[in-house]
């Protein structure tokens, strides 16, 4: 019975991590919504930021980038996991606690 | 990064320090233990793979308020067995096991956003098997178990410090039965 090597071990284990480095890794169902909410989050600062740095605020500006932002999150979740479909309820939520308080400022 | 390793029959163990501060969508890094097993039979068996995973450490995220939204930082700790014979992986994610999960998470300053940090104490040990592996003759089996921190940061911190308290991260042993009788 031939006993493996030492040698031999390492270059399975080499090849086992040059093989995942090549194909990726498989990603694991609980990415799915979080990098979703990520990129949700993302995309809604860009287009939001830019507007509240120019003062004063303007509330029309913001809705108007606020819709923007939902369209594109429309077509960003269309071409995802089915299972990231309640992910814009959350960022509804955001923006409404956004707008409230920013409306109780003026 | 791994800060130091130990490698011996029963107790195989390693320490790690992984800080990141760049903003990211998703990523992982993973502590990795592998144990080789040849089929030592001139016939097909069929085995059960198990193995303990052992990870004493603690984690922190921070977030940090922005102007007007605060940032978001989350990690998700998990396990895995995977059984890699010539080439084919066996198990994954199918077998994982989380250890924690949680993040953090703030206003933007505007709102009343501030720094928002979170720790957790981790000391937590992962029964993980495989069964039923189908084995050639002389074939080698690779076994890899391992500790997976997936994150995503948004203006924040991940730190993860498995490195204070023994037994750090460790996997002492894999258990193989073999199940299959001789022909």
């Amino acid at each position: 019975m031939a006993k493996i090597s030492k040698s031999q071990v390492r270059a399975a284990v080499k090849a086992i991590i040059e093989r995942e480095q090549r194909e990726g890794m498989a990603s694991p169902i609980l990415q799915i919504n979080e990098s979703n909410r990520v990129w949700i989050r993302r995309n809604l600062r860009k287009h939001l930021e830019p507007v509240f740095s120019e003062m004063p605020l303007n509330k029309d500006k913001i809705q108007e980038s606020v819709t923007r932002h939902q369209d594109e999150v429309g077509q960003y979740l269309k071409k995802q996991e089915s299972k990231t479909a309640k992910t814009p309820f959350y960022i509804d939520e955001v923006v409404r606690k956004g707008l409230g308080e920013q409306a109780s400022c003026h | 990064m791994l800060a130091e390793d130990h490698i011996e029959s029963g107790n195989s163990w390693a320490k790690i320090i992984w800080e990141d501060s760049q903003d990211v969508q998703y990523k992982e890094t993973s502590v990795r233990f592998f144990f080789a097993w040849t089929n030592p039979f001139d016939y097909l068996v069929v085995i059960n793979v198990s193995a303990d995973l052992v990870a004493r450490g603690q984690c922190t995220l921070t977030a940090f308020p922005g102007l007007l939204f605060g940032g978001w930082t989350s990690l998700f700790l998990t396990t895995q067995l995977k059984v890699h014979l010539s080439g084919v992986a066996i198990g994954g994610h199918d077998q994982e096991q989380e250890i924690t999960s949680f993040d953090a998470d703030t206003w933007g300053s505007l709102f009343g956003g501030d720094k928002e940090s979170r720790s957790e104490d981790v000391f937590a040990t992962a029964n993980l098997s495989l069964k039923q592996v189908l084995v050639d003759p002389h074939q080698l089996v690779i076994v890899d178990v391992r500790m997976i921190a997936a994150y995503h940061i948004d203006n924040g911190t991940v730190s993860l410090i498995f490195a204070r308290d023994p037994p750090y991260v460790a996997c002492p042993a894999v258990m193989l039965e073999i199940l299959a009788p001789p022909p």
